[in-house]
């Protein structure tokens, strides 16, 4: 085998029982990778009937078939699991420097399942892997278990933490790697703290990969590394962050403000773009495993009541979400906020969205002090956010932490269903901080039929809605105008197989920008030896996306699930897009038929599944059907 | 006879505020986007959006003596 390694650690850790599971080559074939082969052993390995934080749940960690390649943005990994925030397929992908440790190890992933008896982490060193208690690390940040475990392991060991958010099972709680970088989305922080895995630890490895095709694999790194180096959009990323375009996002309407009530704010736009972060707080740039762009962030806030010391600053996701939408334009505030997130191990798009649904419906009177423990909530009242409400959400305490620890769609259900109105997310995953009104109008299909919920990163649809990218070599040559419908179901049609050839090969999304697609699936085949045509490739993409549905009708979920709330489609009131409506039930219904999907059922005809050689998989979903 | 010319306020927002920090652009006074698209010097490759007072304008939109323009850049991301 080449690039992959074939085998996969799979731990119990309930009975302790552990073992390498040896996969085929077709299965790599047929899955790439990542999050669609992390689906295929999800498929294989998930009791469909546990709760997702029950000792029965599996939580899956698949690394990209190029994670170890020394080209910028290949180094990545994707976590799948059922998510305790929606009840659907949650995946989420991570770069930083864990993936290609575990290849160098020998491992293309780790299953885990069961339940430590006692907070423990996972130890893979010398190829080898157990199950050692930790004890003292539980109920610290990710900051001091990470600061703990290199002391015990060395400094050059990697790590996947939880906080204490994890710990408590807070539905949307995220794992740091190394402190940083994050699987943020979906709550796979509070399935491994339901197992008691407070991290997975990984010594150094010596650095081993065999290509296909050795002398292509050199030559492809050497082209593709200046190129990708030079790119415009990897040098606004490198210099001033993924924040870097906050302030024309604003003014074409993209930004969700004060919970999705408004679509333009000029002092934010300035007071919170990339830019200003840069001059102000940026310290130096980070970067993941081989990657030349170093768009991330680390940034310190010398003074006033927001100083915080060097660390990871905040992402454009992050600035949005925890200034954007509570209403504040405090760039001190959105770091120290942020700072928070990353050490209680909380998604930054969840807490902010979760929050802000909190904000207006105590501005509307919908939600009280009652609920609230006594708390007022106040839009821009970052002291309150910072000292109160991030830490209450991360420890689940008093009326106010427990609530919003569920997430919005679950809150505003818990207290009376008509509060959905205020809640922005789809399948119950908050949505992320790109107003389909004013951003594009294909980001609105794109959310509610990503199979994760709300979600700008699983198909491509927002790279190619926004002129990002194109790909002739696969009919993709539209000169897409943004607010409108056109052409966006066809768009989408291709999306999904592109986004799930990124997620599942673990391209970064911003390194790989200035690739073909036929670059990705020549580097593809030349480290893994695919042998994938164009074709192939969008093959795989369409199986894996089809595949993701079936797993997601196990769980109940139908075709109306994909759907956007009353605010995401109300005509927006301000900005460019103001007044403007989506035509989203005609881009859906369009979709599907594209797609041969069953418009009632939420997954592809029979014939379609038997197309993408999902047999068995179909005859399991339609069967159960009848 | 020499065309009566029009002073433009022009901003670069996001990426391009320190490349086009505001200031004045002086056109002929029937100057239109397009022309102020051609006088401001952008990084290659970038694509940019005009407004003026918050809404978008295009390229054949006429322009003000004393308007105040930002050039909004259309990288996506985030
Ligand atoms: S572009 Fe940024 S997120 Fe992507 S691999 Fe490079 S450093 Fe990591």
């Amino acid at each position: 085998m080449y690039g992959n390694t074939g085998k996969v650690i799979y731990i119990n850790c309930s009975t302790g029982k552990t073992e390498i599971v040896s996969l085929d080559e077709d299965v790599y074939k047929n899955f790439i990778g990542g999050s669609g082969l992390a689906a295929k052993l999800f498929w294989d390995y998930a009791d469909f009937d546990a709760d997702p934080l029950s000792e029965k749940a599996v939580l899956i960690l698949i690394n990209g078939p190029l994670a170890g390649v020394p080209l910028s943005g290949t180094s990545r990994m994707s976590a799948v699991a059922r998510s305790p925030l929606t009840g659907a397929l949650a995946e989420s992908s991570c770069g930083g420097y864990f993936p290609p440790q575990l290849r160098y190890a020998g491992y293309d992933g780790i299953i885990i399942s069961g339940k430590c008896t006692v907070p423990s982490i996972i130890h893979i060193a010398h190829g080898s892997f157990n199950i050692v208690s930790s004890e003292e690390l539980w109920g610290k940040t990710v900051g001091e278990a990470y600061v703990k475990i290199k002391e015990q392991y060395g400094e050059r060991s990697r790590t996947l933490i939880i906080g204490p958010a994890g710990e408590h099972g807070v539905s949307y709680a995220c794992i740091l790697s190394d402190a940083h970088h994050a699987f943020g989305r979906c709550g796979l922080g509070a399935i491994m703290g339901s197992k008691n895995i407070k991290a997975i630890v990984i010594e150094p490895h010596k650095t081993i990969m065999k290509y296909f095709e050795e002398q292509k694999v050199k030559s492809l790194i050497k082209e593709l590394t200046p190129r990708i180096k030079e790119y415009i959009i990897s040098q606004v990323l490198h210099e001033f962050g993924s924040a870097g375009n906050l302030e024309g996002h604003m003014y074409t309407g993209d930004v969700p403000i004060k919970n999705w009530t408004s679509n333009f704010n000029e002092e934010m736009a300035e007071k919170l773009t990339g830019s200003t972060l840069t001059e102000k707080y940026l310290t130096k740039t980070g970067t993941c495993a081989y990657c030349v762009v170093a768009c991330k962030r680390i940034v310190k806030v010398d003074e006033g009541p927001y100083s915080i010391p060097e660390g990871p600053g905040p992402e454009y996701e992050t600035v949005a979400a925890l200034g954007c939408l509570l209403g504040s334009s405090d760039l001190a505030a959105v770091c120290k906020a942020g700072r928070l997130c990353n050490e209680f191990g909380l998604d930054s798009i969840s807490t902010g969205a979760t929050i802000a649904w909190a904000m207006e419906a105590f501005e509307k009177g919908d939600l009280t002090e009652k609920d609230t423990g006594g708390i007022t909530l106040r839009w821009g009242d970052m002291p309150t956010v910072i000292d109160t409400i991030i830490p209450s959400i991360a420890r689940k305490e008093g009326p106010l932490g427990q609530l919003l620890s569920k997430g919005s769609r679950l809150a505003a259900k818990s207290i009376n269903n008509n509060l959905i109105k205020y809640t922005a997310q789809s399948k119950g995953l908050e949505a992320p901080m790109h107003d389909p009104r004013g951003g594009g109008h294909g980001h609105a299909l794109a959310y509610a039929v990503s199979p994760r919920g709300a979600c700008h990163v699983s198909t491509a649809m927002h790279f190619m809605e926004t002129g990002a990218c194109n790909y002739p070599e696969i009919g993709f040559e539209f000169d897409l105008e943004a607010l409108t419908d056109e052409k966006k179901p066809e768009t989408m049609v291709l999306a999904t197989a592109i986004g799930s050839i990124e997620n599942s090969a673990c391209f970064c999304q911003y390194a790989d920008r200035s690739l073909t697609f036929a670059e990705m699936v020549g580097i593809l085949n030349a480290v893994s030896g695919y042998h994938y045509s164009l074709q192939d490739a969008l093959d795989a993409g369409w199986r894996i996306y089809h595949l993701k549905r079936l797993i997601n009708h196990r769980f109940g979920l139908r075709a109306c699930d994909d759907a956007l709330t009353e605010r995401m489609l109300e005509p927006a009131r301000d900005g460019e897009p103001q007044g403007i409506m989506i035509n989203f039930d005609g881009m859906i219904q369009r979709f599907y038929e594209l797609m041969n999907m069953d418009n009632v059922e939420g997954v592809a005809t029979v014939d379609t599944l038997h197309k993408y050689g999902l047999e068995q998989e179909a005859a399991i979903v339609w069967k159960k059907r009848k | 006879m020499e065309k009566k010319k029009i002073g433009i306020t022009v901003e670069g927002a996001g990426v391009l505020r320190k490349e086009l920090f505001k200031h004045t652009v002086t056109l002929d006074c029937d100057a239109r986007v397009e022309d102020l698209a051609k006088k401001i010097k952008i990084k290659k490759g970038l694509q940019i959006a005009f407004f003026r007072n918050g809404k978008r304008l295009n390229r054949n939109v006429k322009l003000h003596d004393g308007d105040t323009i930002k050039v909004v850049p259309l990288v996506f991301g985030g």
